[in-house]
């Protein structure tokens, strides 16, 4: 890392912010650096297509950059944009009428540690034979067939590992709809991931 | 919070990570272990998607988009210097409302010195009056009159500025002066050109076509 790009990290968000407020591209751009993975995460998660979610995310931080005027500094720039974020990718599933075909990431090979996967390869059923591309295709098409209200909240919970009032305040409801809103998508992605589940 | 609301709290948990009092529970409904333990598995399998990863050229991708993007648009409109110093309508208020009591307290206390005064200078002019009333068994003279006043005779009484004055001299005959006429009184009303005792008309616009 250079001695530039050490200095950009270091420098406190606020100003950051102020100087992207005051018209200075460069530290947005910064600002752009620091946050895009998990906003990328949310809606990639949330589209299962990565040249709709890169899109949405240019989209949502462009918006950012405009709204940056109207930015009171209540909360931390990137709870705000990833607000943001999640709007952007409810309104997205709510408005796309069909299902858009899968555009998926690369999986990282750490996930053949994950005890998740240890354990559901080590037991004696189809799910055995699984590799891990139609594994992630598996579990992409199952997440697809949950609403854009239960999807959001699996993603926030179960893959960004987010706590139920964190959830609840991003997404305007309650912690207690949180959890029931998990309850009930986790019934429907049972059906559809139940070969892949323990018959024990 | 309820039974229910309870469990829900920590279904997709591992029953490990459960308080035990709560697990005791679960482990004796075979029903609600098993519901239990397919929420876990199924939490676990779908964060299996944490390890897709981004492309790594997208970060510089953005930057490099979002960027022109930004540059071809017209800047954000600035807010005026000035636009720091406002407060927010909350703050508003409440300065109102602060201004509303100083204001208030102000008056009162401009009205609890007066009083005050009032009732010193009263208090004053009492010990004054005191002083000034005649002491029973005493003369009723002021001695720092020089000059003792006679009582007013009923023919002195034009001389006083009474509400009888112009009827008094009407009524009482001076024979040693000349008698002048006063002028014939004129009417005011009748000889005003007051235009409101005649009908009242008002211009009246026509409409537009």
């Amino acid at each position: 890392m250079s001695d530039l790009e050490k200095s950009e990290e270091e420098v406190p968000e606020k100003i950051l912010v102020q100087q992207a407020r005051e018209g200075d591209v460069k530290a947005f751009e910064v600002l752009m650096r620091r946050y895009h993975g998990r906003i990328y995460a949310l809606l990639y998660n949330m589209t299962s297509n990565k040249e709709d979610a890169e899109d949405l995310l240019q989209e949502v931080f462009l918006k950012a950059y405009e709204a940056l005027p109207k930015f009171k500094g209540q909360s931390s720039f990137y709870t705000w944009v990833y607000r943001i974020g999640v709007n952007r990718a409810i309104n997205y599933v709510k408005k796309r009428k069909r299902r858009a075909a899968l555009s998926l990431d690369n999986v990282d090979l750490g996930i053949e540690r994950d005890p998740a996967l240890v354990d559901l390869a080590s037991g004696d059923s189809p799910r055995r034979q699984a590799n891990l591309k139609e594994l992630q295709e598996k579990l992409n098409k199952a997440l697809q067939i949950l609403s854009e209200k239960h999807r959001i909240v699996v993603v926030m919970h179960d893959i960004e590992g987010m706590p139920h009032n964190e959830i609840a305040e991003y997404v305007g409801c309650s912690p207690g709809t949180v959890r029931s809103r998990l309850f009930y998508a986790r019934q429907q992605l049972q059906a559809e991931l139940a070969d892949l589940l323990k018959n024990d | 919070m309820t039974e229910d609301q309870t469990l829900m709290k920590y279904y997709g948990r591992p029953l490990a990570d459960v308080p035990v009092e709560i697990r005791e529970k679960i482990e004796a409904d075979p029903d609600l272990l098993s519901s239990f333990e397919t929420q876990c598995q199924i939490s676990r399998l779908v964060a299996l998607k944490r390890y897709e990863t981004p492309d790594p050229a997208l970060e510089d991708r953005l930057c490099h988009r979002v960027g022109i993007r930004i540059r071809n648009q017209p800047s954000p409109v600035k807010e005026p210097f000035w636009a720091h110093w406002v407060l927010p309508e909350w703050a508003r208020m409440v300065a109102v409302v602060v201004i509303m009591l100083g204001l208030s307290v102000l008056v009162h206390r401009e009205m609890l010195i007066n009083d005050a005064m009032e009732e010193e200078l009263g208090g004053l002019q009492t010990s004054e009056t005191s002083v000034d009333l005649p002491m029973a068994g005493t003369p009723d003279v002021d001695p720092m009159r020089s000059v003792q006043f006679s009582e007013l005779r009923h023919e002195d009484a034009f001389t006083t500025r009474l509400p009888g004055f112009s009827l008094s001299l009407d009524t009482f005959d001076f024979p040693n002066l000349p008698r002048v006429e006063s002028p014939e009184p004129t009417d005011v009303m009748a000889t005003s050109t007051n235009q409101w005792s005649a009908p009242l008309t008002l211009p009246v616009r026509n409409p537009a076509p």
